[in-house]
């Protein structure tokens, strides 16, 4: 058994105006608090949820509530609030920083799994997205499923990738067969085709281009080179032209300016010009006798200034042989440049690798000046010899392009075949290495996909089988139940819940269970869910979740209470409805296993406040004692507590009772269904089959002294003040000793589960015979 | 609180996980325990898993009983 809750002390927390201290009995794996509404239970549950859970509890998720402003009692300021719980051994203690609870303790705090009224259908009706959220904390594996959707990427990239390469060869491989009918389909198959055809060489077939593009530019520049003489021969001869007209002026001048002729004017140019640079002259350099230089410049600037017009026809005359004279260097330069392209272009064309028909039939030793040394004398004959040449080779340079385009149509085609080539290559090899990687991402993911969907549905599986374990308990063969969690296989994240009703199954409960059905449901849902996630240190609180129920199925709630979930951990239950505190008080359920607290009306001076319930049996023991004696309380407590008794007698033994409106028997109705062949044969005992108590006597006893009850216990007459107060006490010790030998001194309950042949307590200690009626004729069914 | 710590839900499927790759021999026990990590924190990332089915290791046959 886990660690068991100590004491709470509550103080400014909601309801607790003032301070509050539970002690909870550590023996009692049940803590049941009972109050009516508004005395406090929610305060306690929010409590435990504050130090335990650090929530707001029922505050939490509620409109326009703040926790700052709520959770501290009315009036009271938040730091005034003060939650103790002790667990274990350990204390931890909750207060509100801001509006956060902060919790104080050595360990971390015990897991409280708290169930509420207002929470008890959340599983039941909520969308399926919505239900799957709210089961997260015990299913949801969202981390592995990020990695399992990078996982689903990478094979689907994988995937993708092979698809492009698969197309890519596809592709390949139609563009090879295009290319391979287009040669005629030369080989067996376009594939081996242009393998074979990748392996030619490319670079032969590029020189032979650039060769053909040697010819052809070859061509080009000789008539280029010819055009270009043309125009250096027409510009020679419009500078003759110009030299002669100049020559013409400079005659017409000297007719004019007889005084200076213009030679003389020539030397006398040159003459000043050799006085201005040796300005030191003394001597002349041509008769060597003195002069004075300044003098004989002076001299010869004016007879310059005599036949200035000579001197400019001169000047014209010097400028235009100057020009002529560049343009004949222009036209030698071009004419070796007609000549030097004109050699070329025969060599290519002599020595051209391409098959050209018309180059086979011309006579290279017709043009002896183009492949002979260059002399400058013959270099007018080699022009002309180069046009005729040129003129003879014209026809020839279509066939050289022909070749040219066929060629380079030859190196386009084999560069396709060469890439398409590669490309198939690049891609088979390509695929080679992505298909085992594509299987084994493919392996894992089915792998993990496999994997998740068992583990969850293994969960659910886990759950739904507790769930209808205790569904059943409570609800055994009502034809209801069945219920089972779907995860749907098309969404992620979603859970359906379907169960069985009547003859139908596969149905949504919430459409056909009634309500009350529906609350056990989800109390059901609930439990397990809890166990599945609990810890050795969880606890468990049903927070007002039982409403009004027949007496079967409160008995079987209680059963299934202690049975199933109190057994591992203990459970606090807090509720509203009498019968439920009221079964434990009489005897009807394992009362020994449950502390039973009662909350007084809350006052908001007092605030939450509570006194311990004590079993009716034990009230009986204490007013057996009691001096002076309580008469009527005696009689009134064993007359209650023995119509208890009887009237679980006579269920489990389907007595014929006499019929009372609305069920309301009382003591002689009750009495009077327990037959007298039931009574002898009835008979308890402490440990199996030994210690046997026959109740014949006891019965007896109490029927000679049942009605003090009626006399002294519940009504106002002078004949029950006649009854002695030895007959009071004989009464009320006979009920007590009726009850010691029912009821089980460990666990408080009576015998009430059968094993097939014996009834027995919630703890398997004290038995009851027989099973059967042995007057009755109603076949007794088995719990 | 009382010894180790519950595994959570995505703890306990990664273990399960990890557990069938190595039995698939998609993984070899030295990288498992990391990845049974990396998966059980949502850390595995696209090229994490191309790079770990990259290395060329023999792939049993799914449809075939290795016994």
């Amino acid at each position: 058994m886990a660690k068991k809750l100590e004491s709470l002390r509550i103080k400014g927390f909601r309801g607790a105006t003032s301070q509050v201290d539970f002690s909870f009995d550590s023996e009692k794996p049940v803590i049941l608090i009972f109050g009516e509404n508004g005395t406090g239970k929610s305060t306690i549950v929010d409590a435990i949820d504050f130090v335990c859970n650090q929530s707001g509890g029922s505050l939490a998720g509620r409109q326009e509530t703040n926790l700052k402003k709520h959770l501290p009692s009315l009036g009271a300021p938040a730091t005034g609030l003060s939650v103790v719980l002790e667990c274990g051994g350990s204390e931890w203690s909750a207060s509100l920083d801001s509006s956060k609870p902060v919790v104080k303790g050595s360990t971390a705090c015990p897991d409280a799994a708290i169930l509420r009224r207002s929470k008890l259908l959340e599983f039941i009706d909520e969308a399926p997205a919505g239900r799957y959220k709210a089961l997260a904390a015990f299913i949801d594996v969202s981390r592995v499923e990020k990695s399992e959707q990078s996982l689903r990427d990478a094979r689907n990239n994988i995937r993708d990738k092979i698809d492009v390469a698969s197309q890519a060869k596809v592709d390949a491989i139609r563009d090879m067969e295009l290319a391979w009918q287009a040669e005629g389909c030369p080989a067996p198959d376009a594939v081996r085709w242009a393998e074979d055809k990748a392996d030619e060489d490319l670079e032969r077939l590029l020189a032979t281009q650039n060769k053909i593009a040697a010819v052809l530019t070859a061509f080009e520049q000789t008539r280029l080179a010819q055009d270009e003489r043309h125009r250096s021969e027409a510009e020679c001869t419009a500078a003759e032209a110009t030299l002669e007209s100049a020559r013409q002026e400079l005659h017409a001048a000297e007719i004019e300016s007889a005084a200076t002729e213009s030679q003389l004017l020539q030397l006398l140019r040159q003459a000043q010009s050799y006085v201005e640079t040796h300005p030191d002259l003394t001597v002349c350099p041509v008769c060597e006798q003195p002069i004075d230089a300044a003098q004989l410049r002076s001299r010869i600037i004016a007879r310059r200034e005599a036949g200035r017009a000579v001197e400019e026809a001169l000047a014209n005359v010097l400028q235009a042989q100057s020009t002529l004279d560049e343009h004949r260097r222009v036209l030698d330069s071009r004419e070796e440049g007609v000549i030097r392209w004109g050699r070329s272009l025969a060599e290519l064309v002599r020595t051209s690798e391409v098959a050209v028909p018309q180059a086979q039939s011309v006579i290279w030793s017709a043009y002896p000046l183009v492949f002979g040394d260059l002399d400058l004398n013959l270099r007018k004959p080699a022009v002309e010899e180069v046009g005729l040449m040129l003129e003879r080779l014209g026809p020839l340079e279509a066939s050289f392009e022909g070749a040219r385009n066929s060629v380079g149509n030859d190196v386009a085609n084999l560069r396709n075949i060469q890439t398409l080539s590669r490309n198939l290559a690049r891609q088979a090899e390509l695929l080679d290495g992505l298909e085992p990687q594509r299987q084994r991402l493919d392996r894992a993911l089915q792998i993990m996909e496999g994997e998740r969907r068992g583990y969850v549905e293994g969960i659910l599986d886990l759950v739904t089988d507790r769930i209808e374990a205790l569904y059943s308990r409570l609800h055994p063969d009502e034809k209801v139940g069945n219920i089972k969690f779907l995860l749907d296989p098309d969404k992620r994240a979603s859970l359906s819940v379907r169960g069985s009703f009547e003859t139908q199954t596969d149905i949504p409960p919430q459409a056909y269970y009634s309500e009350s059905h529906l609350d056990t449901l989800g109390i059901c849902i609930f439990l397990a869910l809890a166990e599945r996630r609990a810890s050795d240190d969880t606890f468990i609180v049903l927070d007002d979740v039982l409403t009004s129920t027949d007496q079967a199925h409160l008995d079987r709630f209680i059963e299934m209470i202690h049975d199933e979930c109190a057994v591992r951990r203990q459970v606090v239950l807090t509720t509203h409805y009498r019968p439920l505190r009221d079964r434990y008080r009489y005897a009807q359920g394992p009362v020994a296993n449950v502390q039973l607290i009662e909350l007084k009306r809350w006052t908001r001076a007092r605030g939450v406040s509570h006194t311990n319930t004590k079993p009716e049996i034990d009230e009986l023991r204490r007013l057996l004692t009691v001096e002076p004696l309580d008469r009527q309380a005696l009689a009134s407590r064993a007359g209650i507590l023995l119509e208890a008794t009887l009237d679980k007698l006579t269920l489990l033994y389907h007595c014929r009772v006499r019929r009372q409106a609305g069920n309301d028997y009382d003591l002689g109705d009750l009495f009077g269904g327990i037959d007298k062949r039931l009574k002898k044969a009835l008979q308890t005992g402490a440990e199996p089959h030994r210690d046997a108590v026959r109740l014949e006597a006891a019965f007896d006893r109490l029927a000679s002294s049942k009605w003090v009850r009626s006399q002294v216990g519940a009504h106002y007459n002078y004949t029950g003040m006649e009854v002695s107060d030895k007959e009071v006490i004989e009464f009320g010790q006979a009920t007590l000793d009726l009850l010691e030998s029912l009821v089980c001194p460990k666990c408080g309950d009576l015998p009430r589960k059968s094993d097939g042949s014996l009834w027995w307590c919630g703890c398997d200690t004290r038995w009851l015979s027989p099973l059967a009626n042995p007057g009755g004729s109603v076949e007794v069914a088995s719990n | 609180m009382s010894g180790q710590p519950p595994k959570s839900p995505d703890q306990e499927l990664a273990a399960v996980i990890t557990k069938a790759f190595v039995d698939a021999q998609l993984v070899d026990e030295a990288r498992a325990v990391k990845l049974e990590e990396r998966i059980a924190s949502g850390a595995m990332r696209e090229g994490d898993w191309r790079l770990l089915f990259e290395i060329q290791r023999p792939l049993r046959n799914p449809g075939v009983d290795h016994g």
